[in-house]
């Protein structure tokens, strides 16, 4: 009675075995195209969403910057915004200081200059010899002055990142943003 | 016999089980960077709402100084106030009671839902204080709601070019989570905080706004009174002029020092404001009486012109001057204005029919006598500058157009003392004088009709003022018109 369990009724036949595993590699086929696309979908919305924070960032930091400005300038080769602003806080003191009237106009007793210049692909923002990295993977950066202001405070800002879908041949090759603040003073 | 169950019977249920775990991470995972993404976007605009918030708060302290108002107000002991702050000398904060604030919280049911809280502080430091007046500082800190969980949005830290790492937070947005370090409005939200100050001037103002403002006395003598009326009313004057059947009681008068002053119960058709001693003999002052009266008097400065034209030198005999347009006005620097018998100065348009502008700088004295006389025809504004003393008689000025504002005698403020401005004759003078530190004397029985700023004023022998009310349009009339000329961003 022991052949009731032998082993050898436990096997397959070999169509079986051969049916099986065409299965098999179509699964692990369609998963393994999944996983690909999973992945490239993954690192699209990954640099789609680098990219949006640093888009973000460089024009709030831009925006900030060029409100309290005090005069605006551009060059265009080398690309490069400079503000010259007010010197609110002491720096030593990390306290505001006192404004004092000069010129029918306000000062705090000093003037600090940023400049927004591209380094490679990183755009940077300078000040006071700190050079501080806002966004990467830059194709271009082109401020402007806008024409209709005739006080040339207000700058028109170009931005255009890498595109993330590297792999698509039809897809763009940068994602471009514009962004327009008015310096205040 | 009974045949055994395979061992592998519930490996389904492995998988099953497996599979949702799988899914749940992947699920799980994308949740978690979907969200971190999207409270960044979130938390950026919050960031960016704040400044605006900060913004209006400001606009509403430059409305507050505009239009006085002060509705919402207060000082720092908590009473309500209704004018600006008083001068303090202390850095921020000022002392509780020279600096005031308002707070503002957005109505959450409006569109955006995120609730924002502003607190506004005005001060008004003693160094900030010009001819202009009292310029004020305006410090106006925003506080945004954060949406969503208190955690940071999708931010990486940052790196300086030589690689050393920054944090994004201390960079920039500066987040708070937990705490509510600065408007006291929002405890125990998170919030996006922005802090701004700005500093709000005062416009110059239009002087022309009362029959007489004087810095020191007024002396009245010899029945002439005070009154006024509009050459732009057709019933308030009769073809410009001034008409006594149409008299109005805006002929207000205006002392910063009233020591020394004597209206002799001459008539006064208008407000009396003085600082000072009381004025003697008011009874026929018919319009209030109050004290103190604190209006700045700006100097008058010499002019800075770029262009001057040098011909003719002097004006000493009869002479035409030809204008311009408003944007590019004739100007001439002469060293004496000196009229005497039939000699004339004649001020042409330099275009017939159009509006013509002539500015003259006399460094010296303005002198004319006799039948001598200075020609203003119709569309011709003129602006003298006068350095010296001023002494006209007779029927001297000649203001066809019979518009007060189109002649304009600006008595130059002199380094110390005063000038003396002495006007005779028996016929009416049309037009302004801005002579803070000229002594004013008006003998005869020609009326002044206009405006006079100066430093002292007798009127005697019958003269009166008459205040031509279309003057306090000149300009705008709003004398308190503010600007923001300082705008800086706390970014520590």
């Amino acid at each position: 009675m022991n052949g009731a369990f032998s082993p050898r009724h436990a096997g397959f036949t070999l169509p079986e075995v051969l049916v099986g595993a065409a299965i098999a590699s179509i699964v692990f086929a369609a998963l393994a195209v999944g996983a690909v696309s999973l992945q490239r979908t993954f690192a699209a919305v990954e640099g789609f969403g680098t990219g949006q924070r640093d888009q973000m960032r460089t024009l709030d930091y831009i925006s900030r910057d060029v409100r309290r400005a005090k005069s605006v300038s551009v060059a265009t080769s080398p690309a490069a915004l400079t503000l010259r602003a007010e010197t609110y806080i002491d720096p030593a003191s990390n306290l505001p200081r006192s404004p004092m009237i000069s010129d029918g106009g306000i000062t705090y007793g000093g003037t600090t200059t940023i400049i927004y210049s591209l380094s490679g692909s990183n755009l940077v923002r300078e000040e006071k010899a700190q050079r501080l990295v806002v966004a990467h993977n830059i194709r271009a950066f082109t401020p402007a002055l806008v024409a209709a202001d005739s006080q040339q405070k207000t700058v028109n800002v170009t931005l255009s990142f890498a595109s993330p879908m590297k792999w698509r041949s039809d897809a763009p090759t940068s994602v471009t943003l514009q962004a327009t603040s008015t310096a205040r003073n | 016999m009974r045949l055994k169950t395979p061992r592998l019977n519930g490996s389904a249920l492995v998988v099953v089980l497996l599979t949702i775990v799988i899914l749940t991470f992947a699920a799980g995972t994308v949740l978690r960077m979907s969200g971190a993404r999207f409270r960044y976007t979130m938390q950026a605009g919050a960031w960016q709402e704040a400044v605006y918030s900060a913004e209006a708060g400001a606009n509403m302290a430059v409305a507050a100084l505009r239009d006085s108002q002060w509705a919402g107000w207060q000082d720092g002991t908590g009473a309500s106030v209704s004018t600006p702050p008083r001068a303090s000398s202390t850095s921020p904060p000022p002392a509780a009671d020279l600096r005031i604030h308002k707070t503002l919280l957005k109505d959450t049911a409006e569109p955006g839902g995120n609730e924002h809280a502003v607190i506004v502080t005005m001060d008004a430091p003693t160094a900030l204080r010009d001819t202009a007046g009292q310029w004020y500082r305006v410090r106006a800190t925003a506080a945004a709601e954060l949406p969503g969980s208190r955690r940071l949005g999708y931010e990486p830290g940052l790196f300086m070019e030589d690689g050393s790492r920054q944090n994004a937070r201390e960079k920039l947005r500066r987040f708070s989570f937990f705490n509510d370090f600065s408007v006291g409005l929002l405890t125990g939200r998170a919030q996006a905080v922005r802090t701004i100050e700005v500093i709000i001037r005062p416009n110059a103002r239009n002087p022309w706004v009362r029959a007489l403002t004087l810095r020191n006395k007024l002396t009245m003598n010899g029945g002439g009174f005070v009154d006024s009326f509009d050459s732009g009313d057709p019933t308030k004057s009769t073809n410009r002029l001034y008409d006594l059947a149409k008299r109005q009681s805006n002929g207000d008068v205006g002392l910063v020092n009233s020591t020394g002053s004597n209206l002799n119960d001459n008539f006064v058709y208008g407000d009396l404001a003085y600082t000072g001693p009381d004025v003697l003999k008011t009874d026929n002052v018919q319009g209030t009486i109050s004290s103190p009266f604190d209006e700045p008097i700006n100097p008058v400065l010499r002019p800075t012109w770029p262009v001057i034209n040098l011909n003719p030198g002097i004006i000493d005999r009869t002479m035409t001057l030809t204008g311009g347009p408003a944007g590019a006005p004739a100007r001439f620097k002469v060293s004496e204005v000196k009229l005497n018998g039939g000699s004339s100065l004649a001020l042409r348009s330099h275009a017939p029919g159009e509006e013509s502008y002539i500015e003259v700088w006399v460094t010296g004295n303005m002198t004319t006598a006799g039948n001598a006389f200075v020609e203003i025809p119709a569309g011709v504004h003129v602006t003298y500058y006068v350095e010296g003393d001023i002494k006209v008689t007779g029927s001297t000025f000649i203001n066809r157009s019979n518009i007060a504002s189109n002649l304009q005698i600006n008595g130059v403020s002199p380094a110390s003392g005063t000038n003396t401005m002495h006007v005779s004759g028996n016929s009416d003078f049309i037009g302004v004088v801005n002579a803070p530190h000229y002594d004013l004397t008006i003998t005869g029985s020609g009326d002044f009709s206009g405006a006079f700023i100066g430093n002292t004023a007798k009127i005697s022998g019958g003269a009166s003022v008459h205040y031509d009310e279309a003057l306090g349009s000149v300009g705008g009339r709003n004398a308190a018109a503010f600007s923001v000329v300082s705008w800086v961003e706390d970014a520590r």
